[in-house]
């Protein structure tokens, strides 16, 4: 396995190495000048000039990406455009905000997602089977903006359980934390409980017709084990394989989610630098959000094997 | 969970809904409170809502409007002004121009930095000359043009000099260019002081949660004795608009500014919630460029000006909040004519005849780029149904705000609607905008009589005799059209009434040095 890991490792300074050329180019073809949104309508000539020259923007564009890849190769991601912060210390202090509010979400649709399916496909075709499946059409239907909103009106106006907004570290006390952390992570988390909510149905309803889930039963297994401790574990590989791609989606949607809860995390930090065309700050933070998609699905993988021991890597 | 009857564990359906159900209430009762507000007859802390985040805390460079509102926590300006815009003493009790070249400013004594640094005219030299030195490159600097130093002539007493006549430098003082910053913290943080604000302003910075909020406490040594009496401030970045509504209708936030009208409407019928919308100094435009086809042409710019109905627009798209726009200066603005409108309501037959009289009576068709904002999308497709009705034809580009600017500054435009954000004194954007000479002229407009009226502006001092001026100036804009004026925005801001001594000033900036939050 460890060879394994390690080209998988290797493979992904190209993927990086990709994202970036791209995300470099996006924002570069992109029309908007960092200077004059920094310095507005009303700045001179002169001062849009003086600025553009003292960022380096005034060079040409091979040399400016060549200059920030040789300083993120050597661990120097820049300085923020607009607010000269180092855009590794800005990432660090985003970053564990957007793990937490995804891992949450990851977990919170776990918990409703799993039994919700595995009930849906055993009492298949059942009035629980009937009530969750447009539940779940319902979750994915939804967009996140809005739920969100409606969520902040239900429990944040009228019930006044939870704040709007302000965000909680978790160093600052775990309740504190969770408190703060609970609408955004039913918002974030509402669309992949349902996808995994119908991925495990179909794929559990297809591996309790196997031969070896039947073997088991004639052998006189009871049914919740037969389920739990045969079929189920199967029944996961599809969904692992979903629940990593869905990380990207997870990312995705936490710009959104931390927009409209004003969270200080990683996706709002890359909205406002591309609203602000704030080039570093853009570059090395989707580098950071590539690279962990990268790990997570490097982890999946390797949860393939745990799952079915039929599956080696050599 | 066991049961009463044989001790053994019971699960049900029911009552693992009913425990979970309680559970849930009680963990909602028991954070009920909301985590940002604190209450408290004195000694509290006030959270406001901002449409985001800090950019900078140096005032010296900071070209975000946001942080303004939150330099009034900090720092204090030389020159206030009060709720009638009037100019009032701040850092300088006095001030007095010299000749029409030198202004002088007695300063006000006993005023220390939050580190302890004496305020003196020293110090306030230190801050102009950072502005001032071109290798600093701060925006502050194009906010003073015609001042070239700064000296010290006494303790108190600073001179500025300058290149030629300025009369409105006073007002200028009351923006961001005209906050003083402890001189020992310039030294001390070097560019960090971005991050490491050190004011006379009513409270002292205690921390920046970047992406999030700025808290500050009541500074102790504050001039203003007694005062601030709010123990703390909190400022926290909201950036959706309808969530900041939502903020402070549940509490978690005491007030909030630049609100949507749709969300003026709702939260004025929220009890407990104080609403403030009340014109400003801004005016909303539809920008047109007058050096290139179609709107070099004098007659089909007015053909574009009677056939919108601003009534329509104001009501519709503002809900009432603010007013139908009629010239370059809104009502707050020295020289404004209240009997002034040179389209008092909309008139398709004039508009028509003046498209004849522009050689275009079947009408024409622009581009015209448009922020991609809900608002102003309305505006611009109510504008294109109206202009529609006399056969022009608006073809609408939706930009991000970056794109948006860029294109404006390199005068790649044929028309844009936006809003500016005026000047106490208005003279910055009559220089700005419409001075032939202007480096920042993008509309082409050349008017020798208008240019004329600017320079004798610029050097009367005297307040109404300078309005005067601005008027005949007004006028001209308004019969020119470099801009066709669309709304004046009210200012608005909401403030939960446990907020309590707070006084509306009309430039938008929200001071809270004079508030008690109420239990």
């Amino acid at each position: 396995m460890i060879p394994y890991i390690i080209r998988r490792a290797v493979a992904t300074v190209p993927v990086a190495l990709l994202v970036t050329v791209m995300v470099f180019l996006l924002l570069h073809i992109t029309p908007g000048d960092p200077v004059v949104i920094m310095l507005g309508e009303e700045a001179s000539p002169d001062a849009v000039a003086a600025l553009r020259h003292s960022l380096n923007l005034d060079r040409p564009l091979p040399v400016q990406y060549g200059l920030w890849l040789w300083r993120a190769a050597h661990g120097d991601l820049g300085a923020s455009l607009r607010t000269h912060d180092p855009v590794a210390r800005l990432i660090l202090a985003r970053y564990p905000t957007t793990l937490e509010l995804t891992a949450l979400a990851m977990l919170l649709s776990l918990c409703i997602a799993l039994p919700a399916g595995v009930l849906s496909a055993v009492r298949r075709n059942s009035w629980l089977d009937a009530m969750v499946t447009p539940l779940a059409i319902s979750g994915v239907s939804m967009p996140s903006f809005w739920l969100g909103i409606l969520l902040i009106w239900l429990f944040s106006v009228t019930l006044p359980w939870f704040p709007t907004v302000g965000f909680v570290p978790l160093r600052s006390g775990l309740l504190e934390n969770l408190h703060t952390m609970t609408l955004p992570v039913m918002t974030l988390s509402a669309a992949l409980a349902a996808l995994v909510m119908r991925i495990t149905r179909a794929s559990l309803l297809q591996v309790l017709q196997q031969d070896y889930v039947r073997t088991a039963r004639a052998k006189g297994v009871r049914g919740p084990t037969v389920v739990i401790r045969h079929a189920l574990r199967t029944a996961l590989i599809p969904v692992v394989t979903v629940l990593g791609l869905q990380t990207g989606t997870l990312l995705g949607g936490a710009v959104i989610v931390e927009s409209i809860f004003a969270l200080p995390g990683a996706g709002r930090l890359i909205v406002d630098a591309i609203f602000a065309r704030d080039f570093p700050v853009v570059q090395g933070t989707v580098l950071a959000l590539a690279i962990s998609f990268i790990l997570v699905n490097l982890g999946v993988d390797l949860l393939y094997a745990r799952l079915d021991p039929r599956i080696r890597y050599g | 969970m066991a049961d009463a009857r044989g001790g053994r564990p019971v699960f049900s359906r029911r009552r693992l809904l009913r425990d979970v159900m309680a559970a849930g209430l009680a963990f909602g009762a028991a954070r009920a409170v909301p985590v940002l507000a604190a209450g408290g007859p004195t000694g509290a802390t006030l959270t406001v809502g901002l449409d985001s985040d800090a950019t900078t805390l140096d005032p010296a460079f900071t070209t975000a409007e946001v942080d303004g509102q939150i330099y009034r926590a900090f720092f204090d300006r030389l020159i206030e002004v009060d709720t009638r815009l009037r100019l009032t003493p701040a850092l300088a009790l006095s001030w007095r121009s010299v000749n029409e070249t030198t202004w002088e400013f007695q300063l006000r004594p006993g005023v220390t930095f939050h580190d302890g640094t004496a305020f003196d005219a020293r110090a306030a030299k230190a801050n102009f000359d950072r502005i001032l030195d071109p290798a600093n490159g701060s925006p502050r600097r194009g906010e003073i043009p015609y001042v070239k130093e700064a000296e010290a002539v006494g303790a108190l007493t600073l001179r500025l000099h300058l290149t030629g006549a300025f009369a409105p430098l006073p007002y200028s003082l009351t923006g961001d260019s005209g906050i003083m910053v402890s001189p020992a913290a310039i030294d001390k943080y070097g560019k960090d002081l971005a991050s490491n604000p050190v004011g006379t302003g009513p409270f002292s910075f205690v921390r920046w949660d970047k992406g999030d909020h700025i808290e500050g406490k009541a500074f102790p040594g504050y001039w203003q004795k007694g005062r601030p009496y709010l123990a703390s401030i909190r400022y926290q970045g909201i950036p959706d608009p309808e969530v900041k509504a939502n903020a402070v209708r549940s509490g978690t936030i005491d007030a909030t500014e630049d609100l949507l009208a749709k969300d003026i409407a709702v939260l004025r019928r929220v009890a407990g919630i104080h609403v403030y919308a009340q014109p400003g100094i801004s005016v909303t435009s539809l920008r047109l460029q007058l050096a290139k086809p179609p709107f070099d042409n004098r007659a089909l710019r007015e053909a574009v000006a009677w056939a919108i109905d601003r009534a329509a627009i104001n009501r519709v798209v503002y809900y009432n909040v603010g007013a139908p726009g009629r010239s370059f200066l809104p009502p707050t603005a020295l020289g404004y004519e209240r009997d002034y409108d040179p389209f008092p309501r909309r008139d398709v037959a004039k508009a028509k005849a003046k498209l004849s009289e522009g050689g275009r009576p079947g009408g024409f068709s622009f581009t015209a780029q448009i922020l991609n904002d809900p608002q102003v999308t309305q505006l611009a497709q109510a504008m294109k149904q109206q202009l529609s009705d006399v056969g022009i034809d608006m073809e609408l580009v939706t930009l991000d705000n970056g794109t948006l600017l860029s294109r404006l500054v390199a005068s790649n435009f044929i028309a844009t609607i936006i809003q500016y954000y005026g000047t106490l004194d208005p003279f910055q954007g009559f220089s700005r905008f419409f001075l032939s000479t202007s480096k920042l002229d993008v509309y082409g407009y050349k008017n020798p009589e208008y240019d004329g009226l600017l320079a004798k502006a610029a050097g009367e001092s005297d307040a109404q005799a300078r309005a005067a001026i601005y008027a005949r100036m007004n006028r001209l804009l308004g019969a020119d059209l470099p801009w066709i004026f669309l709304q004046y925005p009210d200012y608005t801001q909401a403030l939960r009434d446990r907020v309590q001594g707070y006084a509306y000033t009309p430039d938008g900036g929200m001071r809270f040095t004079g508030v008690r939050l109420a239990s």
